[in-house]
């Protein structure tokens, strides 16, 4: 990969937090650096802390210790109010479960974020529905999640966390409830989305942490060689 | 795609679900509009009630009857107690009598009463047979002031001799002779009188119709009472109100006077109207507390049950303020549905259900001697605009206040709630 300037950077980020009288160290001491495109994977075995440090990079948790640097932005010390605008301008969220609104159709899921970001209606309907276009997507229009397969779903999910044009996309384990056929076009999309923004992505799937610009294997909350 | 629609379209997310919910919100609801049509009824059956019942305080002197030739019961009020009287909040009308005593053969003697033309003829015994009715001749005008005239009970002219026809012929008089003397009346030392007699009445009972009634100022001049007062009779313009005038009369007037309040006035006002008033306020509360327990229970399950959802919203931009009006529109618009579906059934039923539910609700918490009451009780089930619009408060309210814990679960709710795996 490239030197780049870069979109994220962590200094010596920690997550330190009791449980049974026991301090668990989540994630110890990361220094990082990610560039303003490409892929980025995380991977490591359960419990090894790579969604903790993909929360904290989503500003959706707080680091303990240390700075963590987005666009210019620390995040460190800045109110949930300013967190939350953070999250709503400059990160799109990819889930795992999906996590579409069950009574909406797909194009008022993609449009839900545009409205929290003010995006005028008519603006909103027409970003959407290029989207999910551009995904494939422009027969479901009208469809609700539950008349959706799990990679349209995925999809559709990928068309929202793309609706405000953030600089980065966060991915936990998007593939991880689908099957290999619909897990690869979702891999293909997220390679696809990476060439114009930054995509992080949290995942066991080789193939995927394969396709990614820059692998971090962490263990135990600290990052391990990289490669 | 406004969180407010959100929130309205979430409604429909589960339709049984809403049909139990409205339901459970309707039922206190409608327990709602039943007190609410209880509490008019009872207002409106006060006011009918109110009109009816005695308002009139009696004062008379100290430990007297206050007639001027009674033996040992001949003081008075002093004269100024009129203008004190009259001085006196919630007083509305104030009538002096004076009184005497005038010996008959069997049964032994009558009444003379001086009162202003335009006053009320009591009876001694007031109210306990109703006014006097004038049967033949006429009543008194303001032209009769200070005239010889006087108006005569039915039984006291049949001892003088006196018929109806005589009255309307103008023929009538009766001699008044201050001198004359029985066992309990004494002497006094003035001439005798004629008065024309221009009516007689009916009372309704014996000693009622013993009576002569004549101008307050002739009555003063036959029997040199130039000062004073037998008694005065005070109008109070409300039943409420009676009470306080009560303490206020025996202020004013001093240790002077005997006050003689009706007591069913204040037995009223204490107990009928106040305590079923409070007992359907009381039924009120408990069904907007109902309402309030039905929409937290109901908010909090939601938000149990969308916790992931709702971080969700939040880690793609949403702000707890946004979140909060979805889930707080979701509330009030379940209350406002309950509260429809409340107000249609109480509109069907009217008040084949609503007497019934009173009075099972109601009774078994009231004496005996209330049934009637409540039985009588008419129930409408006609709400107005301004009624209309309280309910639609309450319902906010009660909605906000219910969902206010569950409100504030969404506001603590983290966004990391989006990740949890079911």
């Amino acid at each position: 990969m490239s030197e780049k300037k870069a979109l994220i950077e962590l200094r010596d980020v920690a997550k330190h937090y009791k449980k049974g009288g026991e301090v668990v160290k989540a994630v110890d001491g990361i220094n990082q650096e990610i560039p303003t495109t490409g892929m980025v994977a995380i991977v490591g075995p359960s419990g090894s802390g790579k969604s903790t440090l993909l929360h904290i990079i989503g500003a959706m948790d707080r680091p303990t210790r240390g700075e963590v640097v987005v666009a210019g932005k620390t995040l460190n010390g800045l109110p949930e109010k300013e967190l939350t605008r953070f999250r709503r301008q400059t990160v799109g969220f990819v889930f795992q479960t999906f996590n579409l609104i069950p009574n909406l159709t797909a194009l008022e899921n993609v449009m839900l974020p545009m409205e929290f970001n003010r995006v005028p209606k008519p603006e909103r309907v027409r970003r959407a529905k290029s989207l999910l276009e551009r995904l494939g997507l422009e027969q479901r229009f009208k469809h609700r999640p539950s008349e959706l397969s799990g990679g349209e779903t995925q999809r559709v999910a990928m068309a929202r966390a793309l609706g405000n044009d953030p600089p980065f996309i966060l991915a936990d384990e998007p593939t991880g409830n689908l099957d290999s056929q619909a897990g690869q076009m979702i891999y293909e999309l997220l390679k696809e989305i990476s060439t114009e923004r930054t995509v992080v992505v949290v995942t066991h799937a080789e193939l995927l942490a394969q396709m990614a610009n820059k692998i971090l294997h962490i263990k135990d909350g600290r990052l391990q060689d990289q490669s | 795609m406004g969180m407010v629609l959100l929130g309205l379209r979430n409604l429909f997310r589960s339709k049984l679900r809403l049909a139990v919910v409205v339901i459970l919100i309707g039922v206190p609801f409608f327990l709602l509009l039943v007190m609410k049509a209880i509490g008019d009824g009872i207002r409106s059956q006060t006011e009918v009630l109110k009109r009816d019942v005695n308002t009139l305080l009696q004062l008379r002197a100290r430990g007297s009857m206050g007639h001027i030739n009674m033996v040992g019961q001949d003081r008075i009020l002093p004269q100024n107690v009129l203008e004190k009287v009259k001085q006196i909040e919630h007083v509305v009308h104030v009538e002096p009598y004076l009184l005497a005593m005038a010996p008959i053969t069997e049964p032994n003697f009558v009444m003379h009463v001086g009162l202003e033309p335009s006053a009320e003829k009591r009876l001694e015994s007031h109210g306990e047979a109703g006014n006097p009715r004038i049967i033949a001749g006429r009543d008194f005008s303001p032209e009769d002031r200070g005239q010889n005239v006087a108006i005569i009970g039915q039984g006291y002219a049949k001892w003088a001799g006196i018929t109806p026809h005589d009255i309307e012929s103008g023929r009538a008089t009766l001699v008044v002779d201050p001198t004359r003397i029985h066992p309990v009346i004494f002497r006094m030392e003035r001439p005798k009188r004629t008065l024309n007699i221009i009516g007689t009445y009916a009372s309704g009972y014996v000693f009622g119709d013993l009576q002569l009634f004549m101008p307050l100022d002739t009555f003063r001049d036959i029997y040199a009472v130039n000062q004073g007062i037998s008694w005065v009779f005070v109008r109070v313009d409300s039943v409420d109100n009676v009470e306080s005038v009560t303490k206020r009369l025996q202020e004013v007037v001093g240790d002077v006077a005997d006050i003689l309040a009706p007591k069913g006035a204040a037995v009223f006002t204490a107990t009928t109207s106040r305590t079923v008033t409070r007992l359907a306020t009381a039924g009120a509360i408990l069904a907007v507390v109902l309402m309030a327990i039905v929409i937290f229970f109901v908010t909090l399950m939601q938000v149990r049950e969308r916790s992931r959802e709702i971080g969700t919203l939040k880690a793609i931009g949403a702000s707890d303020g946004e979140v909060t009006v979805e889930v707080l529109t979701e509330a009030v618009a379940l209350t406002i549905l309950g509260g429809l579906v409340a107000l249609v059934f109480f509109k069907i039923v009217d008040e084949t259900i609503t007497g019934p539910v009173f009075a099972f609700g109601i009774t078994p918490f009231l004496p005996s001697h209330y049934k009637p009451l409540v039985q009588s009780l008419s129930i409408s089930n006609h709400i107005s605009a301004s009624g209309l619009g309280v309910l639609a408060l309450v319902a906010f309210l009660t909605s906000a206040i219910g969902s206010a814990y569950g409100l504030w679960q969404v506001f603590k709710l983290s966004p990391l709630e989006a990740m949890k795996h079911e």
